[in-house]
């Protein structure tokens, strides 16, 4: 609702309760009018549109005061030794954006006092050499620069370029003992398998540079989750998870994003600009001083943290890793296409709304319809929609 | 959420003891609780002496004389696991959509009705159910229909004799039944309690340690639950991290004319009536109870 | 709590900027002052009112006909409402199909309190009854009371409420009488010590939870805890009042049950029992209060006020109003499949403030609504969100601003008579006598996905059949299909 809708609703309202006699045009009628006249399409925040099924009576709801809530969450699969332990299920992300050095500066601070102060411990992934952090450091390496005496992180980051990528992940495998992500591109369903069998612990998805490649062109932000979460499900069926992590990075700068795409399959969230918007809050401070903004920073992650324990509890869970895409609601075709995620009140995706009004066709002409036919008339569908 | 019930007799050799008429007794103190379907699981280790190379494969179908009636139906499958026959028969069954399949019996029989207790005594005829040990359950309906297949026991068709009666609710029942589904375990129907039987089943397979299994759901599992699992050498008494729904255990050391036996309930009125008001505590929130054969 | 008045200022400006021809993306500017607050001191930023529903339906949802205006006199229209009759003994009845949704004292300032009370009070001098909801935080004693009180304690803190606002002129005689049914709301925090608030109520709301935080307790921030709030409901002063997130005693159906049947003891089966719950999985939340001994259930969607929140709770969890009601509605007729329905009634909240949106849910198998925005906005609410400050510009639940009591009242009951006059002449003019015989017929829906939703499929413009009818061409004609 945009504040020139509250204005509609509000001045009608007003007319009737000044005058008490019937008014010429109801609030839905001036809105639709309104936005007629102003030509506004009606556009559709996917990431909006997206709402979770809060608990109620049929399951009953935690309470973050009374009960633990669960954010912790370790990255390392079995073949990794030193386990890395985060309190939340956050990587501060360097989004390949250079960084000021006093930013980077207050941001090194915060996170120490963050980890000494309040126990919390976050990731923080960057190619930089950081000496005497109280964090968890993931850093980043290329095939180049690559010796053992590098190794001085928690964790290690790199990025799949081509074949070669799995020769090097396979030699640093044998020299690291801390978890190593690897960053994937938009054609990750081919490599997801050679990828895990070396030994990656995680997968790092930037859902901004996979969106803007040609593949995911015009896609949202939670379809390459959805795909990427799905390929790794692949690889995993009919065998044990073993603790793979999927970290995806980008435009989650929200609890309410962090939520949704943990909902939908992502385990860490990268995250940064919250943190830069943090950090020039006071806008009034002109210059950012080195004292206050990690001050800042360590309060806003402490907020985000209160949050992410308040949403899963009001969710029902005491586990923060136990959202699940059933959870979700959109009240956006768009969304459920682009997602698999029901749409409210029908508990259903469009897809399989399509899939049902098919079959019922097919029984009520008596068609036989097999299901190279079906797939093909529900794409037809959904694509001249 | 509803109202569960378990039993096991001290001396377990002796499974001429009706342990189904206690099961009734208790189950209809707690029928205030829950009114929509009602279902039981009685252990007896005569059934399986006799044939050890097969067990049967239960399940209900539906009626085709009565509406809203379904027919217990037993069918011997062989032992020698993974059998051709019985993966063709159970994937026609699961598609049919007048079946509801039960699970793999050996020394166990389980039965399950819409309804209350008395219709399902009328019906399998319970209290005169003969063994060693056995667990009931009433239902009233929290997420999943109301129909036979959501019935409470739930057992598998990967593994015979194990059932589990559930009051609560597992909240991330979806994500669980994922994994195990992912893994290759079949689902018969949308009752979030049906992964329990099926997590534990997977753990007895890996390890084949009931505690250690049962510690593995606790710490995976979310969501206020207390739940009763029964396999033919152990009956156990589970409930959640933070202790929200309750479970309690008593033991009757052979008062009123029965043989001594360790019942465990929802409601203590349970309890009380079958005599087994000694030693009677709760569950520690996040810890099992465990009574082996 | 206060913020940094740099914040306030900032979100006002953009408000008032808005009303200028360059308008900004709110929405997107109020999430960077969520991350700014963040860093300011640390705590879960709240809000106040509802959550901004990208998509409501209600503006793609439509009545065939029904004129708000008419020249024909449709007075004769039967409005009414009844709630009861299914366990209780007693039934309430009104005269219109909206009421007060609960708004309490501590979330409303006294004024605002005392006008929509004097309010009621006038309607029902005219033949007008209507009902209200106490909300979560207690009754206020002229609520409960009659002047023939003698309880010297309750005499003793009517005087110093009325002193606190400056009020000691008003006419006691006129205050302390109650000629409109009174629900009162049964919240987890158990804000009430007067065993009286049960007694002498006409109806009890047992709140689950509600629309803009489901699965989150009730929330009154310190600054709004003033001494005489904390006394009414018994709690600390100036100290953040949190209600757990559940009922500690209800965790599942069965509880649900006991309770119910515990409060039908206490008052002697005679009141009615209405459960309130937040619209999320609405069709099992109904099913399990019709089995319930409840006479009537109440479902809040998102957009569903509040005086506060926690921002990203209120944003993130619910749905919206309208599939809300279809999906109770469905659990309804499923529970009643073969029997007539007439004594369970379906209350809807969230979203609703206008003769024409009432209708359209009413329509939609709502048997009443609840309002709470359109009262607080005839009473001069600026929409402006910050109910959780205790700095509200109108002066409703703040108290910097001094409320018009008899104004506003006078607002209230032009806002009731006015509704109730569009009301009934879009049901009469569709053809109809009474509101209870509006149904799914008189609906259509302009787009598919309202369509689905709200479960419309009876008539031409049904996107189901459009959609078969889609399915029949490529079907016949083969693949080859122009859009």
């Amino acid at each position: 609702m945009n504040p020139r809708d509250k204005f509609v609703i509000r001045s009608s309202i007003l007319e009737l309760a000044e005058t008490g006699t019937p008014r010429n045009i109801s609030i839905d009628d001036k809105l639709r009018n309104e936005h007629k006249e102003r030509e506004i399409e009606k556009t559709i925040n996917i990431w909006d549109s997206i709402t979770a099924l809060g608990a109620q009576l049929s399951r009953p709801p935690y309470d973050p005061y009374r009960e633990i809530i669960n954010l912790g969450i370790s990255i390392g699969r079995k073949q990794c030794l030193n386990k890395v332990v985060l309190s939340m299920p956050l990587i501060i992300y360097d989004n390949a954006i250079k960084i000021e050095e006093t930013s980077l500066e207050s941001l090194h601070i915060a996170l120490d006092r963050l980890a000494i102060d309040s126990n919390t411990n976050l990731g923080l992934i960057s190619e930089n050499e950081i000496k005497n952090r109280k964090f968890s450091h993931f850093k980043r390496i290329n095939k180049k620069s690559a010796k053992v005496e590098d190794y001085d992180s928690e964790g290690l980051v790199l990025q799949y370029n081509d074949d070669k990528s799995l020769q090097f992940l396979t030699d640093i495998r044998r020299e690291f003992n801390g978890p190593i992500l690897v960053e994937i591109d938009d054609d990750f369903q081919k490599y997801i398998g050679p990828l895990l069998d070396t030994g990656a612990d995680g997968v790092i998805a930037d859902t901004i540079k996979i969106t803007n490649n040609a593949r995911y062109k015009g896609k949202h932000a939670l379809r390459v989750i959805r795909d990427v979460r799905y390929a790794i499900n692949q690889y995993y069926a009919g065998r044990e998870n073993d603790g793979i992590v999927l970290m995806v990075a980008g435009d989650f700068n929200n609890t309410g994003r962090i939520v949704k795409s943990a909902a939908l399959g992502a385990d860490i969230i990268g995250y940064y600009t919250s943190l830069l918007i943090a950090n020039a809050a006071n806008h009034y401070e002109i210059s950012s001083n080195i004292h206050t903004v990690p001050d800042r920073i360590c309060r806003h992650i402490l907020a985000t943290k209160g949050e992410l324990k308040g949403v899963p509890a009001a969710l029902g869970y005491s586990d923060f890793y136990n959202l699940s895409p059933a959870d979700l609601r959109t009240s956006s075709i768009e969304t459920s296409l682009q997602a698999d995620i029901a749409i409210e009140g029908i508990d259903k995706t469009y897809r399989q709304i399509i899939e049902e009004l098919i079959d019922e066709y097919a029984s009520e002409k008596g068609i036989e319809m097999n299901k190279e036919k079906k797939r093909e008339l529900v794409v037809q569908l959904l694509t001249h929609r | 959420m509803c109202g569960i019930c378990g039993i096991i007799l001290k001396d377990h050799n002796n499974p001429n003891f009706s342990i189904g008429a206690l099961l009734y007794q208790m189950m209809e103190s707690q029928q205030v609780r829950a009114q929509d379907s009602a279902g039981i699981a009685i252990f007896n280790n005569i059934n399986s002496h006799n044939n050890d190379l097969f067990y049967n494969l239960a399940y209900l179908m539906e009626s085709p004389t009565e509406i809203g009636e379904y027919d217990l139906i037993e069918k011997k499958v062989s032992t020698t696991i993974p059998s051709n026959e019985q993966v063709q028969l159970i994937s026609r069954l699961s598609e049919d959509n007048r079946v509801s399949i039960i699970g793999c019996e050996k020394e166990m029989k389980l039965v399950k009705n819409l309804g209350l207790v008395k219709d399902l005594d009328k019906k399998y005829n319970i209290k005169s159910m003969k063994g060693s040990h056995g667990i009931g359950h009433l239902r009233i309906a929290t997420s999943s229909k109301v129909d036979p297949s959501n019935a409470h026991p739930f057992s598998t068709t990967v593994m015979p004799d194990i059932a589990v009666v559930h009051n609560g609710e597992i909240s991330n029942y979806s994500k669980l039944r994922n994994l195990l589904e992912n893994k290759g375990y079949p689902f018969y129907s949308n009752c979030d309690s049906e992964v329990i039987a099926v997590f534990l089943v997977d753990q007895l397979l890996k390890h084949g340690d009931i505690q250690r299994a049962h510690d593995e759901f606790i710490q995976k599992a979310d969501g206020p639950f207390t739940y009763i699992a029964a396999t033919n050498h152990s009956l156990s008494l589970i409930r959640d991290k933070f202790g929200t729904r309750k479970g309690i255990v008593g033991y009757n050391p052979g008062k009123n004319g029965y043989p001594a036996f360790w019942a465990m309930a929802t409601d203590l009125s349970a309890l009380d009536i079958v005599g087994a008001n000694e030693y009677v505590k709760a569950a520690s929130p996040g810890k099992s109870i465990i009574f082996t054969i | 709590m206060s913020y940094n008045k740099d914040i306030l200022a900032i979100k006002r400006n953009l408000l008032k900027e808005s009303s200028s021809s360059n308008l900004i993306d709110y929405y997107d500017q109020s999430k960077i002052i969520l991350d700014a607050r963040k860093a300011f001191d640390g705590l879960i930023p709240y809000s106040g009112l509802g959550a901004n529903s990208t998509n409501d339906y209600f503006s793609s949802i439509d009545l065939i006909g029904g004129k708000l205006k008419t020249d024909e006199d449709y007075s004769d229209v039967d409005l009414s409402l009844e709630i009861g009759g299914r366990y209780s003994n007693n039934i309430i009845t009104t005269d219109v199909p909206f009421f007060i949704s609960g708004m309490s004292y501590g979330s409303l300032k006294l004024p605002a309190k005392i006008a929509l009370h004097i309010a009621l009070n006038k309607l029902a001098e005219d033949g007008i009854k209507v009902i209200m909801n106490t909300g979560e935080g207690g009754a206020l004693p002229w609520e409960i009371y009659g002047m023939d009180i003698e309880n010297s304690s309750i005499i003793e803190y009517t005087n110093r409420l009325l002193k606190e606002h400056n009020l000691d002129n008003i006419n006691r005689e006129q205050l302390f009488q109650r000629h409109y049914p009174l629900v009162v709301q049964y919240a987890s925090g158990r804000f009430w010590k007067d065993p009286n608030y049960l007694l002498k109520a006409d109806a009890i709301e047992i709140k689950i939870g509600q629309g803009a935080k489901i699965g989150h307790g009730g929330l009154l921030p310190g600054s709004k805890v003033t001494e005489l709030v904390a006394e009414n409901r018994g709690i600390p002063p100036y100290r953040s009042a949190h209600s757990p997130s559940r009922h500690l005693d209800i965790l599942g159906p069965e509880d649900l049950v006991a309770k119910i049947l515990e409060l039908r003891e206490v008052t002697d089966w005679n009141i009615p029992i209405i459960v309130k719950v937040g619209a999320a999985r609405a069709y099992d939340d109904i099913k399990i209060i019709l089995k319930s001994y409840a006479d009537s259930a109440s479902i809040d969607g998102y957009v569903g006020g509040t005086g506060a929140a926690p921002w990203e709770i209120r944003d993130i969890i619910g749905i919206n109003t309208i599939p809300s009601i279809k999906m109770g509605k469905d659990a309804i007729n499923d529970y009643y499949s073969h029997k007539e329905i007439n004594e369970f009634k379906l209350l809807a909240h969230g979203g609703i403030w206008d003769s024409k949106r009432i209708a359209k849910c009413i329509a939609l198998g709502a048997n009443g609504v609840g309002i709470g925005t359109g009262f607080l906005i005839s009473m001069g609410c600026t929409l402006i969100q910050d109910c959780y400050t205790n700095t509200c510009p109108a002066g409703l639940t703040g108290s910097y601003e001094k409320l018009d009591i008899e104004n506003s009242a006078k607002r209230i009951i032009n806002y009731i008579k006015g509704t109730m006059v569009e009301l009934q002449n879009i049901v009469g003019s569709l053809g109809k006598k009474r509101i209870k015989d509006l149904n799914k017929d008189d609906l259509f829906a302009t787009d598919e996905l309202s369509n689905m939703v709200s479960g419309l499929s009876s008539n031409n413009k049904n996107y189901f059949k459009q959609i078969k009818d889609k399915i029949r061409q490529i079907d016949v004609h083969g693949m080859e299909l122009n859009v």
